[in-house]
């Protein structure tokens, strides 16, 4: 048995679990600095780098108390190290290094974004290479190819906004809290999408890239243009339009490359209308579709710890070294 | 006893390990200073050698601040990592406190005798304290001061107390400030200092142990406020 602490304060959650073989969590807590940040609309990043330092010593102590664990049962140490906030990972990372030298403990370093994935692997063991998946957040709107743990290539992103963006900041407009996601679908379940169209920015162009910001203009228009719109039909024609770009382009990829299987993870992975979405092109495909469960969704330190326990097992380990970065490169085929 | 200092608050980084009462092993970058997250690596370097471990170390010291944000936060949470990770003591240290110790052990000011610290951060702010020299220890009056400029700070100081600054800090000659050199390290000061503070048995708490912000933290306005909801 291996025992994994995973740490994650990339962004604005601070995030810290303890995760057995990879894919058993014992614990898996998250303190959102949400309420922290909401009269600012938007993450303060310096703001975000203090309350991480407060919030991980008393996460630390609870994810071990809830994993019924002590820092001498751990076998290694996993700290998301890219990509992020420079201030917020530097927290994650410099605890995540001292507590490898005080304990002696190997550390691996994690990309965020590929821990993402690996959340779907995490629930189902049935999700085997080669797979094609699609990671949809407020930061990020990406289509991978994966062959194996670390060996993907980029198909196809957003050329401006990610989708998380486009919700929340249409989300915004329409006098919704932040994250807006929860909120419009929400509203969109007691809403009618026929009497919204909203246009689906470059379904039919090739390729797989994605553009949101001229949806998210069109929530704008819309709004101006129809003063007496339901905001419920206004929520569901929004998330129908994005779900179908979404999910359109990431089957078109997984068969144009050949995979029978594909994965959707992101904080947005855990909209319902984006997983009915995807569930209908899998039925119509005949390719299978996974996706984790939302605790899995949003930023957490589980798949970190799982993702910790892939490279630790293949000796993957990082040294004091480490360095953070706010960006990750592309490999596109 | 084993004391580890940690001082990252500004770019003259500094560590130091002190083996009852006595420098041990030091590094102290006066020049080419590396970027905060090197500490790690420069810590291993100074442990290695001497065949240890931060797992030998029975206490540990840092200096809280005020200073660079980024440099607190990774020193500070290195230090306190360590001291939570193995259980033991850690004592914090403000960067006016060390240096109102630096002044005392430098021989600056005498016992019985009240004065002022000050150094100049960025843009010109200023961090100053007052302290008295009781046997033997430097001891705070008053709180920690913050001021956006010297001028801030000279309004409400009083002028008829020495007044004690790092060599180079540059102030005008009327004030007459006792200069300080740049030896020893903070991080040998606040191991000194967290000797001290074991000595007497003062309790040690992780939790206390956390940057100082003296500085007001803005943003400009927020965009939206909860009362602007109905």
């Amino acid at each position: 048995m291996t025992l994994g602490l995973g740490i994650d304060t990339s962004f604005d959650d601070t995030a810290v679990a303890l995760v057995e073989d990879g894919n058993r969590i014992l614990a898996n807590l998250t303190v959102s600095q949400f309420a922290e940040h909401e009269n600012f609309g938007g993450v303060i990043p310096e703001r975000a780098s203090r309350l991480h330092v407060q919030h991980l010593f008393p996460l630390l102590e609870r994810a071990l108390a809830r994993a019924e664990r002590r820092l001498e049962d751990l076998d290694y140490v996993a700290v998301t190290n890219r990509p992020g906030l420079i201030g917020s990972l530097l927290v994650g990372v410099s605890a995540g290094k001292a507590l490898a030298m005080a304990r002696g403990l190997p550390l691996v370093g994690v990309n965020h974004l590929e821990a993402h994935v690996y959340a779907v692997q995490m629930e189902h063991e049935d999700l085997v290479f080669p797979f094609v998946s699609l990671l949809v957040s407020g930061a990020n709107t990406v289509i991978y190819h994966h062959r194996d743990h670390g060996d993907y290539r980029v198909l196809g992103g957003t050329l401006d906004d990610a989708v998380g963006e486009c919700l929340d900041k249409s989300g915004r407009f329409i006098g919704l809290p932040l994250p807006a996601g929860p909120h419009l679908q929400k509203l969109a379940l007691a809403g009618d999408a026929a009497r919204c169209p909203m246009p689906r920015p470059m379904l039919n162009r090739p390729g797989y890239d994605f553009s949101f910001s001229g949806l998210k203009t069109a929530v704008v228009n819309t709004v101006r243009a129809n003063p007496d719109l339901r905001p419920e039909d206004l929520a569901a024609g929004l998330l129908e339009a994005a779900s179908d770009v979404l999910a359109r382009k990431t089957f078109r990829a997984a068969r144009d490359v050949g995979v029978k299987q594909v994965a959707l993870c992101g904080g947005v992975a855990a909209n319902l209308q984006l997983r009915e979405a995807f569930a209908r092109r899998a039925e119509k495909t005949g390719i299978t579709f996974r996706h984790p469960s939302i605790p899995l969704c949003t930023d957490n330190a589980a798949m970190v710890a799982g993702l910790g326990y892939e490279h630790f097992r293949r000796g993957e380990l990082a040294d004091l070294d480490l360095a953070v970065a706010a960006t990750v490169s592309w490999k596109r085929d | 006893m084993r004391i580890l200092g940690v001082d990252t608050s500004s770019p003259a980084t500094s560590l130091a390990l002190l083996e009852d009462g006595e420098v041990a092993a030091e590094y102290h970058v006066r020049h080419d200073h590396p970027p905060s997250d090197a500490v790690f690596g420069l810590l291993e370097g100074l442990l290695r050698p001497r065949g240890i471990t931060v797992a030998d170390c029975d206490a540990f010291a840092v200096c809280v601040g005020p200073g660079s944000f980024t440099g607190l936060r990774i020193g500070l949470g290195m230090a306190k990592t360590f001291a939570w990770a193995l259980g033991r003591p850690i004592h914090g240290f403000d960067s006016v406190e060390l240096l109102a110790a630096r002044a005392l052990r430098q021989g600056a000011v005498a016992e019985g005798e009240t004065f002022d610290a000050l150094f100049t951060a960025l843009r010109g702010s200023v961090f100053a304290g007052t302290f008295e020299v009781s046997s033997g220890v430097a001891v705070r009056r008053g709180d920690l001061r913050y001021a956006d400029d010297l001028a801030g700070e000279l309004a409400v100081r009083d002028a008829s107390r020495p007044l004690v600054a790092l060599d180079g800090e540059a102030l005008p000659p009327s004030l007459a400030p006792r200069r300080l050199a740049l030896d020893p390290s903070a991080a040998i000061l606040a191991a000194e200092l967290a000797a001290g503070a074991i000595a007497e048995g003062r309790p040690a708490d992780l939790d206390a142990v956390q940057p100082t912000y003296l500085k007001p933290f803005s943003v400009g306005r927020p965009a939206r406020t909860r009362s602007d909801e109905t």
